[in-house]
């Protein structure tokens, strides 16, 4: 993935991710105007030795960010939900939202919407961003 | 002689200060540039980038004389449903 060729404001936005955030977070595809953007640690782990790239996900980020907000999250496996069950918020495994990841074994496709969010001003919203997915993972968990 | 009170909380990298007991989060939200605060949520941490202890809407009353209230984030609402 050439980075070099997604917007200057995407750019910009990646740099304030890795700065503020986490600094290995990463690209791994574009497709449909919206790049799929890897984030470590959205959650906590819920059993012993998960691996770490089970608790991140791929953040779908338009490259028009921040003139437009995220659309769906790709995990590697379900996220947790109550009482030990899984995360059935929009959950859609499978979904071919998740295809341009799956061969880094993302599959598990949340349609989660920013359309009754704040509109996204900035490429530093990334951070709010990831914060609302974070709470959205975690509200799944209660 | 009634000494003035000061509650000093943390929203984000902002330090704000207090002198009423009770404010609502949206004046919290506000004093930290989210503006306007609606469709926004105030949350309480244990410390600095640390777990959630609690979620505040704009129009909820946040009460300073509990001692879990001094670190806070703001971040968007909303449902995640289209």
């Amino acid at each position: 993935m050439n980075e070099s060729e997604l917007p200057p404001t995407f750019q910009e936005m990646l740099a304030v991710l890795r700065r503020e955030r986490d600094e290995h977070a990463r690209v791994d595809a574009v497709e449909s105007n919206f790049a799929y953007v890897f984030v470590h640690a959205l959650r906590k782990p819920v059993k012993e030795n998960e691996p770490e790239d089970h608790l991140g996900g791929w953040l779908r980020i338009p490259v028009s960010f921040p003139d437009n907000g995220p659309w769906g999250l790709v995990t590697i496996v379900p996220l947790p939900g109550k009482n030990g069950g899984i995360n059935g918020d929009n959950h859609n495994p499978g979904h071919g939202n998740a295809s341009p990841v799956r061969g880094r074994g993302g599959d598990h496709y949340y349609s989660w919407t920013w359309s009754e969010s704040p509109p996204v001003r900035s490429p530093a919203d990334i951070l709010g961003v990831v914060r609302w997915f974070e709470r959205r993972i975690r509200l799944g968990m209660t | 002689m009634t000494q003035k009170v000061h509650h000093v909380i943390h929203v984000g990298k902002m330090e704000q200060t207090w002198d009423q007991d009770v404010v609502k989060a949206s004046a919290i939200m506000t004093r930290a540039n989210f503006i306007p605060p609606e469709g926004f949520v105030l949350e309480a941490l244990t410390h600095p980038n640390g777990d959630v202890v609690k979620d505040f809407q704009p129009n909820d009353d946040v009460d300073f004389r509990d001692e879990k209230l001094k670190f806070f984030n703001v971040i968007p609402g909303g449902s995640g449903r289209s």
